[in-house]
Order: C-alpha cells, then sequence, then structure tokens
C-alpha cells in the first residue's frame, strides 16, 4: 500500500510500499517514531486519510473484500461495526457535548438494528466491560467530567461497542501515566481474549509493543524494515533475534530499568525529511553497516527465517553474525 | 562536604480561586498543593533524579530551585547559602551558576533568533565575553553539544533544526555560562526514541567532563535509574520514597513498587511482579487525609487514613514514607 500526501511543499510520502498481514485474534504491534508512517496506516484501513492525503496504490483486503472499491456508504458501515479504532487523545475524538453514554449508545443504533432504550442499556453494559465503576451514573457524564485514564476507557468502549473483528488503537496509552497505562494495556489483552478480536497496536513505545503483541512490525520512514514474532524482536529466551541494524540499533538506545548497568547506543543522524527521503534503503544515512548497495538500491522485505522478515541487503551476514 | 543544593520542607500551594468580597463569608480560598514539604539534599557532581506521575509536582520543585517562583515556605540553601536572603548581585551570580535545561525545545527557543544569538544572549547578559572572544566560545559550545562544523549552525534559525538539535541547542545555551548546577526538566521526553540515547549520552560526558551537578525531573523510570545516582519519589507533593540507584528494584513503598512493576519491560524473559493500583491520583485540591496514597493502596489500614506517615531512613540512603515500615 502506498499513502501519498500532496502538500504545496512537496509529497509526503508517508506510506511507501506497505505489507501486512493481520490474522484473526491476533495482535500485531506497528512501532515507529514520529513521521515513520504508522497513524497514516491506521488511518487508510478505515480510509479517513485527510486532506491532502490520498491512497495511491495497493489494496486493503479485509477478509477478501478490497476495501478501497468500497463506496463510501459501505464503508461506513465497516468502519464502527467490524473494524474499530481508538486514538491518542480521547478529548479530541470525543464529542463535548453529548454524554459518554449516549455517544456509545449512538454508535450502537446506528449499526445495529436496536431501539433507544435498549441501546442505553448496551452502552452501561460497554463501559462496565472496560471496568468503568459506576458505569449508570459515568454513563451521564460529558468528556470533560473524566480523568484521562477514564476517557480512555470510554474510547475503548466506542471502539468495541459493535464488536469489531479488527480494533485500532493508535497510541492507545500516550496520554496517561504509566500506572494507568498498565491498567489500560491489561484491559486491552483481556478484551482481546474474550471478544476474539485482532488487534492493531501502533505506538512510538516498543515496551507497550513487547508487553502486549504477538508479531511486531517496525516502521522507518514509510516502510516497515522489520516484522517478526514479538520472541524474535525483542530479547527473549528464543535463539532467534532481530537483525535490522535499525530495530537493534533502538532496542539498545533505550534505558531499560531492569539492566545493572547499560551504555546506550546513540543512532547517529536524525529521522528523514520524508519530502526528499534518502535513496535506496531508507536508513542508510544512519546505518553503521552501510555499504554501496544500500545507497543505490531498495532493499526488499525478504522472509529470512520463518515468520521473520527483513528489509535489508545484508540480512544473510547479520543473520550469520547474530547466530554466532 | 556542604551539599550544593539543600531544600528544607519546600511548600508551594497555587492560589485558585480567592474568596470574592460577596462570598467571603461562605467561601474559602482554593489552593493547588502542588509541593506540600519536600526536602532533599544534591551533592556536587551527583544527578539526583525526581520522579513521579504528571501534577505530582517535580516541574514546580525544578522552577522553585532555581527562584524562577517564590515558594510559599521553605528554605532552600545553594552551597549553604539561603537563595531568599540574596540580594540583586548574589541572585545575578546565582542564575549564572544554575541553569535549566527544558522539556519542549520547540517552545524554549525563540524562533526569532539565530542559534548565535540564543546561545549568546546569556553571555552578554552576564558579560562574560564579547566581540570575537564570543563567537570562538559559541562555536565551542555548538561543537562540543555536537552540532558540528559549528560554521554551518551559526546563522540558522531553531525552525531549520530537527528536535533532537534543538534540545542540543537548548543544553549549549544552558552551558554557556559555565554553570555548577543545572536543572533538566525531562530532557528527553519530547524526543524521537532513536535520538534519545544521544542527549543522554550527551549529558553524561559533559557531567564527566565539566563536573556538573544535575537535578533531573522526569516520568521515565528507565531514564531516571539510567542516569542519577539517587532518586526521589514524589506523590501529590510529597516525597514517599528516596533511594539510591543501585537499591531502586528493592524499593518499598507501595507507590514505588506500583510504578515500577506498571513500567513496560523489553527484555520478555524479566518476570514482574505485579502490584495492582486502582485508579488515578486524585485531584490536588482535596488531597486525601492521612497518606495521599492511601486512597489507592493495595496495603491500606485504618492508621493510613487517619494518620500522615513521616518520612524516615529505614537504611543508609533510603528514606520511606509509609506506616508498613514505622
Amino acid at each position: 500500500m502506498k499513502t501519498y500526501f500532496f502538500t504545496t511543499k512537496g509529497v509526503v510520502k508517508a506510506v511507501d510500499g506497505v505489507n501486512l498481514i493481520i490474522r484473526k485474534g491476533e495482535s500485531v504491534g506497528l512501532v515507529g517514531e514520529s513521521g515513520s508512517g504508522k497513524s497514516t496506516i491506521g488511518l487508510s484501513i478505515i480510509r479517513l486519510i485527510p486532506f491532502p492525503g490520498r491512497i495511491i496504490d495497493g489494496e486493503i483486503k479485509f477478509h477478501d473484500e478490497n476495501l478501497l472499491e468500497k463506496s463510501e456508504k459501505e464503508i461506513r458501515q465497516i468502519r464502527g461495526s467490524k473494524i474499530g479504532m481508538c486514538f491518542q487523545d480521547p478529548l479530541t475524538y470525543l464529542n463535548p457535548v453529548i454524554s459518554v453514554g449516549g455517544q456509545i449508545a449512538e454508535c450502537i443504533e446506528a449499526h445495529r438494528d436496536i431501539n433507544k432504550k435498549e441501546s442505553m442499556k448496551e452502552a452501561i453494559n460497554m463501559l462496565e466491560l472496560v471496568n468503568i465503576s459506576d458505569p449508570m451514573e459515568r454513563a451521564k457524564d460529558y468528556p470533560f467530567q473524566l480523568s484521562g485514564g477514564m476517557r480512555q476507557r470510554v474510547m475503548i468502549a466506542l471502539a468495541i461497542s459493535c464488536n469489531p473483528e479488527l480494533f485500532i488503537a493508535d497510541e492507545p496509552t500516550t496520554a496517561v501515566d504509566v500506572i494507568v497505562q498498565r491498567q489500560i494495556l491489561e484491559l486491552l489483552r483481556d478484551l482481546k481474549n474474550e471478544l476474539n478480536m485482532s488487534l492493531l497496536l501502533i505506538t512510538h513505545d516498543i515496551g507497550i509493543v513487547a508487553e502486549l503483541c504477538d508479531k511486531v512490525a517496525v516502521m522507518y520512514a514509510g516502510r516497515i524494515v522489520e516484522f517478526g514474532d514479538a520472541e524474535t524482536i525483542f530479547p527473549s529466551k528464543s535463539s532467534r533475534h532481530a537483525i535490522h541494524p535499525y530495530t537493534t540499533d533502538l532496542l539498545n538506545s533505550i534505558p531499560q530499568l531492569d539492566k545493572k548497568s547499560q551504555n546506550l547506543v546513540s543512532i547517529k543522524g536524525v529521522v528523514p525529511d520524508m519530502i526528499n527521503p534518502p535513496s535506496g534503503c531508507r536508513f542508510h544515512p544512519r546505518c553503521p553497516y552501510v555499504i554501496d548497495l544500500c545507497i543505490e538500491k531498495n532493499p526488499e522485505l525478504i522472509e529470512i527465517e520463518s515468520g521473520h522478515l527483513v528489509a535489508c541487503h545484508l540480512s544473510d551476514l547479520l543473520l550469520k553474525e547474530e547466530a554466532k | 562536604m556542604t551539599p550544593i543544593i539543600k531544600v528544607e520542607d519546600l511548600k508551594k500551594y497555587f492560589l485558585i480561586e480567592r474568596p470574592s468580597l460577596f462570598k467571603i463569608l461562605s467561601k474559602k480560598s482554593l489552593f493547588v498543593y502542588a509541593v506540600d514539604g519536600v526536602s532533599f539534599e544534591i551533592q556536587k557532581g551527583e544527578t539526583y533524579g525526581l520522579v513521579g506521575e504528571s501534577g505530582c509536582g517535580k516541574t514546580t520543585i525544578g522552577r522553585l530551585l532555581l527562584n524562577l517562583i517564590e515558594p510559599t515556605s521553605g528554605k532552600i540553601y545553594f552551597k549553604g547559602e539561603n537563595i531568599q536572603s540574596f540580594d540583586k548581585k548574589k541572585m545575578k551570580q546565582f542564575r549564572r551558576t544554575a541553569q535549566i535545561i527544558f522539556q519542549d525545545p520547540f517552545a524554549s527557543l525563540d524562533p526569532r533568533m539565530p542559534v548565535k544569538k540564543i546561545i549568546g544572549e546569556a553571555i552578554d547578559i552576564h558579560k562574560l565575553s564579547e566581540g570575537e572572544e564570543k563567537l570562538m566560545i559559541i562555536k565551542h559550545l555548538l561543537e562540543r553539544v555536537g552540532l558540528n562544523p559549528a560554521d554551518q549552525f551559526m546563522d540558522r534559525y531553531p525552525h531549520e533544526f530537527s528536535g533532537g538539535q534543538k534540545q542540543r541547542i537548548g543544553i549549549a545555551r544552558a552551558l554557556s555560562v559555565n554553570p555548577e548546577f543545572i536543572v533538566a526538566d525531562e530532557p528527553v521526553s519530547s524526543l524521537d526514541m532513536s535520538v534519545r540515547a544521544a542527549v543522554l549520552n550527551l549529558m553524561k560526558d559533559l557531567q564527566k567532563d565539566l563536573e556538573l551537578t544535575y537535578l533531573l525531573i522526569s516520568h521515565d523510570l528507565a531514564v531516571v535509574r539510567h542516569m542519577s545516582n539517587r532518586i526521589g519519589v514524589l506523590y501529590m507533593g510529597k516525597k514517599i520514597e528516596e533511594i539510591h540507584t543501585r537499591d531502586l528494584m528493592n524499593a518499598n513503598h507501595p507507590y514505588t513498587q506500583a510504578l515500577l512493576s506498571a513500567f513496560p519491560r523489553i527484555d520478555l524473559n524479566i518476570e514482574r511482579k505485579l502490584v495492582n493500583v486502582k485508579g488515578e491520583i486524585p485531584s490536588s485540591i482535596n488531597v486525601p487525609t492521612g497518606c495521599r496514597f492511601h486512597t489507592r493502596c493495595p496495603y491500606k489500614e485504618t492508621i493510613c487514613v487517619e494518620q500522615e506517615p513521616q518520612i524516615i531512613e529505614i537504611s543508609k540512603d533510603h528514606l520511606i514514607a509509609c506506616h508498613m515500615f514505622s
């Protein structure tokens, strides 16, 4: 898939040839820095790319249907019912002048054949499901009356109110503190198992992905550079390791709480400008292993072990190195 | 040895609602108890980390230490001298020796000044140098914080830099007046993951070379642990635990334990002991009675509701305010 933004300064290739598969009941974490295109992928899936952005190529298949060929009416039926989404900042996405219970009920009414009274009842059930205490009373509250954590729970309740098959969570815990973050992650995990949803978790915090996801996709400058099981990408008992230089450097650059002493790897350079991204492999100006080929040719995302995909010209070499 | 910074029973209340003439009989003044009786010392050359959730008062403490805001009560000593007693001349000198690095490099650099002016401004104010020599100092500072070659950056404006580079400029500005003590208020939280390590490493190198003392304020436990010698944990304006970094994983206060166990891990081999804490931080206007953490604490007893625990030393370099340990 390719999604470009046609701005007055030039074309921003936010997502530039990304392939991603999410299976039923699976949780996939999409990590990347700001501007890597991770949120654009989420928005592309539910076709909510704002102007001047456009999905210019590729297809998005939900079951076997291409979402890009759907009419606006059809996509609205899917959005909110079969695919739910929640965002980083609940206060800007929740309607400030409708009570939270009312908002959830509205969503349920729109997608299900149900009357007003029952939809409100259902909304209260949803609030209970996301562990909001005293849901009857809270349903009458307006978003500004709730705390940050509660608002995020309401967003989640709204997204799951129609039993979606796919739940896209875009930075669900960035606006809350670490203890509340933990509560929300636990909630997401429980809900995913209970409702048998697939989860696409979009975040810049690699630790959250390690905690919650089965599979990990690492994005850099509009492309996926590595994809694999969480046990492969993160340090674990498994014999496999992350291979792509960006992933390994990133993992070594983050201070960890449990390590006794640690020398942080500093990755040189800066995140590239997406209007004129570097040629070839987009990580090459910052990569410690760069060779001429990297500057000339973009590496394809290839499977180097079963279920472990890497986009790097030197992946074979690095894989052998790791094995030693 | 005299500590470089000593804080005694520091309090800062922000008035949010004053009783009006008409309401005076029925209404009390409303305060936010941002910092409510915090004491600690920072020794020369060390990094003291302050950690806590948003709204716990950590940024307020940083600003109080630099006398950017006036405390409600309590004393701050800089090298043994009370900073509230400083006259104008001494205060200016203090402002040179104590500097700050801000969280948001986008907001803390003047967009209409070129880099050389941003960094040179403080040098001018303190009349440390001028002319050619000043430019040489600025150039040297830029190179020192990793902006090479400096000539290329001198005349640029902040918007031409990335977040990490701006933070480096912020650091160069703080260093321009040869400070001894630097308050670093969330120095990396607005930066991208891949440039954070570089800024943290730079701060560590500078500390070694220039014998700097840091007060590091952050909500990120791992960053604080990586950088600090000692760590103070704040909860609702109170210091509830102070611990040497090497003992952090064995912290005793239920709140510190909850913070530690909630922190996402990267290494999947690590098992975390889970301390389940309910709810969120209560309002800092209507502060809970007794121990402020009792509304969320899994080990709550009656005494916690009634009586406020005092902070006591339970072993060397380990202070805790919890009834379980008194």
